[in-house]
């Protein structure tokens, strides 16, 4: 419903809870954000949110940085990982929570939209909102870390692809959240098989999984089209602070259970 | 609405539909057969062998596999897509996620 695949959330369960093996937890995760993804993305595809070409443009770093980041995913700690995009994460989200007060972005009259610009109609405000792509280098440069970092976590990176988008690239909330649910599917996707290739896709814990997450997510993405842009922003941010703060701990060695 | 975009949404829902019966029917296979556990089939050349004994592993292994191959299809429907509206830089980054997402499934293969 936020744009996210809900990996963040479905690898701490399986891991912590019902102690799979991370290995096993991490394949589940990918195959159920590629379920997650294709759900809300065939919803948000029909109803013309999703901006496709931007979201192809950016899945070519994307994509690179996920094979990449399951490449040198045991160079790095993930303690250290964590800590540091955690503290990322809490700035971004207490950034766009306040910042969500003028978020409103001055309309975009001129009828050139650029190669990447799109527009979409809004139901819940009732008109077409139009928009165009900045900053697509900084755009380019996050995706490509969302992806090593999906790569690496077994995430779909989607809390980064988003407050990038909105904040860096000027993109409105609702065209951000549907075209990252659109590109997370790909990304994820690039790890899964390679999970699938060793044969570490245990179907006991992954078809279940998925089959729950398939339902959550078709759900969201109904709710998610009447909830106003500013109720969907603060959502977005309180859902990326829970989060932070959990991956914190964690480096820190808190256990939550 | 483009044309492009019902046939992205379409590939999407068809994957994901495809593999979620698949899916239902491995669990209802388990159901009817208690006592039988599902075992992975390590390899997708078991699948069809699976398949005519009606065991539950081999509809769970074909639904996985649809699911990933979804993404998979939406890129390629994405390339030819972009192609006939004569969008080549969008086209060939289409192409461009296309071999890195068979690089990954052959570096998944080779270990």
């Amino acid at each position: 419903m936020v744009g996210l695949g809900g990996g963040v959330f479905i690898i701490p369960t399986l891991a912590l809870f019902l102690d799979v093996p991370i290995h096993s937890a991490i394949a589940a995760s990918l195959l159920a954000v590629i379920a997650t993804s294709t759900t809300a993305a065939a919803a948000y595809v029909r109803d013309d949110l999703t901006n496709l070409r931007l979201g192809m443009t950016l899945e070519t770093t994307t994509v690179t940085g996920a094979v990449i980041g399951g490449l040198v995913g045991t160079a790095l700690s993930k303690t250290v990982l964590s800590a540091v995009f955690g503290g990322v994460m809490i700035a971004v989200s207490v950034y766009m929570a306040v910042r969500q007060r003028n978020a409103k972005l001055p309309p975009v009259t001129d009828e050139d939209l650029g190669l990447l610009g799109a527009s979409y109609h809004d139901r819940s405000l009732g008109e077409t909102v139009r928009y165009r792509v900045r900053r697509l280098p900084a755009g380019m440069a996050a995706s490509f870390v969302a992806g090593n970092v999906s790569g690496l976590l077994g995430v779909g990176g989607g809390f980064l692809k988003v407050p990038v988008m909105v904040l860096a690239m000027s993109i409105p909330v609702r065209a951000a959240v549907s075209t990252s649910s659109f590109m997370i599917g790909v990304t994820a996707c690039a790890g899964a098989l390679v999970y699938f290739a060793r044969g570490l896709v245990d179907p006991v814990i992954t078809v279940p999984v998925v089959l729950g997450v398939t339902l959550g997510a078709y759900l969201g993405s109904k709710l998610a089209m009447r909830v106003k842009s500013s109720v969907l922003t603060i959502i977005l941010a309180i859902v990326l602070f829970a989060f932070s703060v959990q991956m914190i701990l964690s480096a820190a060695g808190i256990d939550l259970r | 609405m483009t044309r492009l975009n019902i046939t992205i949404s379409r590939v999407l829902v068809v994957g994901l539909l495809a593999a979620v019966a698949f899916m239902l029917a491995g669990a209802v296979l388990t159901a009817a057969r208690p006592g039988l556990t599902a075992i992975h089939e390590t390899s997708v050349a078991d699948i069809p062998r699976a398949l005519a004994h009606l065991e539950p592993s081999g509809f769970f292994d074909l639904g996985l596999l649809l699911l990933l191959a979804t993404p998979v299809a939406r890129v390629i429907a994405l390339l030819f897509g972009f192609a006939r509206e004569r969008k080549w830089l969008l086209s060939s980054f289409s192409l461009i996620v296309l071999v890195a997402l068979a690089f990954s499934a052959y570096l998944g293969l080779r270990v």
